[in-house]
């Protein structure tokens, strides 16, 4: 059977890996170009490191100059100890964390599923299925954010305790209502049936011979070999729910419930506090970096690379 | 492997279950909170400064000073938001019909959440006698009623070096007698001759997404003699936001881009970049005043003063944050022994003292030296009392607020005053006419 | 554990065994009818729920004169939003500006993230450095961002500096963002920056599919790297291409953060965008009837562009 060896996929991947590492120097041309790019690109981030180093005066006086990306003046960790004072940054940051991975956890679930369905199966409206998919992509959020505020409030809410799921009264102010209406996207679908599009169907009728239901081949064929598709719905659904910000100053009130984003605003009263600002967007840039780091290791491994074929 | 695989899934399946008990334990909390409600009277206030150490600390100790008085009728919760999206919270949280007792109110706001059922007005007897003894510019008014009081209010002044001033011959303007426009538009060429400055003006042009153009400049077209709706009955901007005055002011601000005397898109820290050195002049707010003092080495060269007079006298901006309560309080009687509560003279001190602004009463601005006579934010006091006039006190003035920001701004980068400011007005009018009149029936 | 679970499999009755004779035909449709309905079902339910409704809810208002907060009942007023929004040049400056936005968006931020991909698809160990780095702008914080960019592009600013040095001081600077003709081309260099990480990686999983031994085989033919792109790489990313054409149109006609952040819709509506113009009504002005007005013609538009193209790369 076609689907039990992934420990020999993943031997033979490494031997084509070490081998890939020694034959693809790169020229010095090739250097050239890649730090070329590097530079243009990391210059935001050394900049924002480098200031949250620096008192507010400095940071405002060293902008015009390239002192800006460098750490002069009066460099010292006083932002950082501030911005512990100013703002609950571990709670928001847990919550955060918490209203992240269980959209993405979930997302990449539902999303998958409804991927596959429509690139796999044969079931009926399926245009019609796939067109609305679409079409949800065509609404930015801005812009119906205040029906759906007004509409989710009309709605019994989901809940989950020791007994269990029910349901309950009241969105506002919840973690819930936070997460539930991020899961299902629209983009990670149509990523998804695009990658899935590049999976032999082959794969498919094997399995079905062998006895396995529409849901095994998902679990265990399809997915598995989705690896970088996975990746980067994880990467790319991560970062608009860690920088969210409309949707939680509009329903959120207690302070022990906001996320990340919303702390941000705590440095900009009558006068805005450079600094901290960037001492604190440093801190809350640091777990995407890191979810990046962990997720982008998929992109060595794939279909290609495993050599199955149907 | 599959076993690992299939181990580690549900070990992260466990994990994100328990994370999720974690926090809902700690932090939703929604059963324990519906009991505190049923409990006690308890009533949230709603304020707009997380983040604002002082003040927030402050309202924390009257809060709790109430909370352990004899006198409580209730017990008052706070709730603390940052300021930049405060009115986005509140309006999302009248939509869901999720207000709580007491909010917090930028005073020109306040004719508009009194009409939209946001703000109820005060009634209590006992707290309107005290109202009567704060600053005119403290209230927050419409129909004839008081919806929201303040401890403080805050102003709008010119600041500038004195040695700088005097260098370039141009005279200290003071309270009694500010630049006139001559002298103004002198001292504006002065500097920009001196050569010292790119931009020798700065008056908060990249400041477009707030209140600052209607709460800054505003005080300006009323001094051309122009305003921006007209308070006779508030039903139209004809004739005062685009007539002869208005149009003069329009081109007088667009002149200033012209003259390169200002950048119609400014420094994105205008209290720093006048620091700095990188601003001659600097049209500000008095929270300017905190920056100067804590960043400046020469803060004492430094000098506030009115703004000129174009005409039709210097005119000062007013209306800072209040309180008030909502329509949907069930408890208002709290609501207002809190609120009366809250305005005693050594509570409106340290809320004034907290983000430097000035005290609401007499008796709160001798209880903190720099505001006392003599003191070195008396000027703004001053300034205030004789200068203020307050923003127009009409629900449309949310609408005119951000149709003025717009206009003026494409007038500084070069399109017709005339028929901008005409552009306006239809805009406003159509506003008004689409809420039948903002009248309350 | 695992061989158990697949025996039980095979041993259930359900499809494999009786599956050959006709008339189960329709019922393994059936059946698979069901499954994938069952699949799509929380996808779908919950689109429904929290896009669907709540977007249908914004069209029947754009009909009526709602405002967000207000006393007065909403009533129904017919077309007149729409020809308020027709006849507002700032609507029709906005649907320029988008135009024009996308125009060059696309294409540019497509080619340049497939470039970058390529570069750095190479499975050597620095690819890992060189991948996270080049995602940086994405992660990076709007106001950072923001904040870094309106003093690169100011008067006195870093971009200024540097052409001064370049032409040897032939250079007149310019206000970038601040100057009707410069600033949607400033907005655009920055989005292009900002955005092409996130296009770097959806390329990158698409190169994922190509088979390694295709390119050996093209090595073994003698094709350059170019060849090897052409005959390799371009058609075996044919599906990521459809998904990308389409996913970056919708977004660049979607272009508000970066407006609502640096230039408010000007220097004299210079930058405005639909969406953009959509906000300021809805949330600044509290206009939701007229602000869903702007939407519901914005999302035909989208529609009708979304159309033509899959149209286009299907008849490919």
């Amino acid at each position: 059977m076609t689907i039990g060896t992934a420990s020999s996929i993943s031997v033979h991947e490494d031997k084509t890996i070490k081998e890939k590492y020694r034959r693809n120097r790169l020229s010095i041309g090739g250097w050239l170009v890649r730090i070329l790019f590097a530079c243009l690109f990391a210059f935001p981030l050394i900049f924002m490191v480098v200031s949250s180093f620096k008192p507010d005066d400095e940071i405002m006086a060293d902008l015009s100059s390239v002192k800006a990306f460098l750490p002069t003046g009066n460099v010292s960790l006083d932002n950082y100890a501030q911005v512990f004072t100013r703002v609950p940054a571990g709670r928001f940051l847990l919550n955060s964390v918490f209203i992240t991975l269980v959209t993405v956890v979930l997302g990449v679930l539902v999303n998958s599923m409804a991927a596959f369905a429509i690139q796999r199966l044969n079931i009926r409206f399926k245009k019609i299925i796939f067109t609305f998919i679409l079409a949800t992509l065509m609404v930015p959020f801005e812009t119906y954010a205040i029906p759906l505020l007004w509409w989710i409030n009309q709605l019994p809410r989901p809940a989950i305790d020791q007994f269990g799921l029910y349901f309950t009264r009241g969105w506002m102010d919840t973690l819930t209502i936070q997460i539930i209406p991020f899961i299902a996207n629209a983009f990670s679908v149509y990523l998804y049936m695009q990658y899935f599009e590049t999976i032999p169907k082959d794969l498919d009728e094997a399995a079905k011979v062998d006895g396995a239901g529409w849901f095994r081949i998902y679990s265990r064929i399809v997915m598995p070999l989705s690896g970088p598709a996975t990746a980067t719905v994880v990467i790319l659904s991560f970062l608009p729910m860690w920088n969210q910000y409309l949707w939680p100053l509009m329903v959120v009130q207690s302070e022990n419930n906001r996320p990340v984003m919303i702390g941000v605003q705590y440095f900009q009263q009558m006068t805005t506090s450079w600094g901290q600002i960037m001492a604190y967007s440093s801190l809350i840039t640091l777990p995407i970096i890191a979810v990046f780091v962990i997720f982008q290791r998929q992109f060595v491994s794939s279909i290609a690379a495993t050599g199955v074929k149907g | 492997m599959r076993m690992n695989k299939k181990r580690s899934l549900i070990r992260l399946i466990a994990g994100i279950v328990a994370l999720s008990g974690m926090v809902s334990l700690s932090g939703c909390g929604e059963a324990a909170r519906q009991e505190a409600k049923m409990q006690g009277n308890e009533i949230t206030l709603w304020t707009h400064t997380a983040g604002s150490e002082a003040e927030l600390s402050t309202v924390e100790d009257i809060v709790a000073d109430y909370n352990s008085s004899p006198d409580r009728k209730g017990t008052v919760k706070i709730q603390s938001f940052p300021q930049s999206s405060y009115n986005d919270s509140v309006i999302s949280a009248s939509t869901a019909g999720n207000l709580p007792c007491l909010v917090d109110v930028d005073q020109p706001n306040t004719p508009y959440w009194g009409w939209a059922n946001i703000l109820a007005p005060l009634t209590d007897k006992a707290l309107l006698k005290r109202t009567n003894q704060l600053i005119g510019s403290a209230k927050g008014t419409w129909n004839k009623q008081i919806y929201t009081v303040g401890y403080f209010d805050a102003t709008t002044a010119l600041f500038a070096r004195k040695s700088v001033l005097k260098d370039l011959g141009i005279r200290v303007a003071t309270v009694d007698r500010p630049w006139t426009k001559a002298e103004m538009d002198d001292a504006l060429a002065k500097m920009k001759a001196s050569g010292h400055w790119a931009y020798p003006f700065e008056m908060g042009t990249a400041d477009n997404k707030t209140e600052w153009y209607a709460y800054a400049y505003a005080p300006i077209l009323q001094s051309f003699g122009g305003d921006l709706v007209n308070r006779k009955d508030y039903q139209t901007s004809q004739g005062v936001l685009n007539g002869p005055e208005a149009i003069e002011f329009a081109n007088w601000m667009r002149s200033l881009v012209e003259h390169g005397y200002i950048n119609s898109k400014g420094g994105s820290d205008t209290a720093l970049d006048f620091v700095n050195k990188k601003s001659g002049l600097l049209y500000g707010g008095i929270w300017t005043m905190s920056t100067v003092q804590k960043y400046a080495k020469d803060s004492d060269d430094i000098v506030a003063m009115p703004m000129a007079d174009f005409g039709h006298g210097s005119v000062a901006g007013g209306g800072s944050w209040t309180v008030g309560m909502t329509p949907t309080c069930n408890n208002k009687e709290a609501a207002m022994s809190y609120i009366r509560f809250s305005l005693k003279d050594k509570y409106i001190a340290r809320m004034a003292k907290a983000g430097m602004n000035i005290p609401a009463t007499v008796g709160a601005q001798n209880l903190i030296p720099e505001f006392e006579p003599g003191g070195s934010m008396q000027i703004f006091t001053k300034i205030s009392s004789k200068y203020v006039k307050m923003r127009p006190e009409t629900p449309a003035y949310n609408f005119i607020s951000t149709e003025f920001r717009k206009t003026i701004g494409d007038i500084m980068n070069g399109s017709d005053a005339a028929s901008g400011l005409n552009k306006a007005v239809n805009h406003i009018d159509g506003n008004i006419k689409g809420a039948d009149g903002y009248i309350k029936k | 554990m695992s061989s158990s679970i697949q025996t039980t499999i095979i041993r259930q009755p359900a499809d494999g065994d009786t599956a050959l004779t006709p008339n189960n035909k329709s019922a393994e449709v059936i059946h698979e009818n069901r499954a994938g309905w069952l699949m799509l079902a929380p996808a779908c339910i919950l689109l429904v729920l929290f896009i669907g409704i709540p977007v249908a809810l914004a069209f029947v208002l754009s009909f009526t004169n709602a405002r967000t907060i207000s006393p007065n009942p909403t009533r129904f007023i017919g077309l007149n939003n729409f020809t308020r929004l027709f006849s507002d040049p700032t609507f029709w400056r906005a649907l320029l500006n988008v135009a024009i936005f996308a125009v060059v968006v696309v294409p540019v931020q497509a080619g340049l993230g497939l470039f970058l991909a390529v570069l750095i698809n190479k499975k050597v160990r620095s690819s890992v450095f060189f991948r996270t780095v080049y995602f940086l702008p994405v992660v990076t914080s709007m106001v950072v961002v923001s904040l870094l960019w309106m003093f690169i592009y100011q008067n006195d600013g870093m971009l200024n500096q540097v052409l001064e040095k370049l032409t040897f001081h032939h250079w007149t600077a310019v206000d970038w963002l601040n100057n009707p003709q410069t600033a949607l081309g400033a907005i655009i260099v920055m989005s292009i920056w900002q955005a092409v990480g996130q296009h770097m990686l959806i390329w990158l999983s698409g190169l994922q599919t190509i088979s390694a031994e295709l390119y050996e085989a093209a090595e073994l033919d003698g094709c350059d790297a170019w060849h090897q792109f052409t005959n390799v790489t371009w058609p075996g990313l044919r599906s990521t291409r459809n998904m990308i054409l389409i996913t970056i149109t919708i977004a660049a006609l979607s272009l508000f953060t970066q407006i609502n952040v640096m230039t408010q819709g000007g220097p004299r509506d210079s930058t405005t965008t639909v969406v953009f113009e959509a906000v300021r009504s809805g949330f600044q002005q509290q206009e939701m009837g007229y602000a869903s007005a702007i939407t519901l013609v914005f999302f035909l538009i989208i529609m009708a562009i979304t159309a033509v193209q899959r149209r286009i790369t299907h008849s490919n």
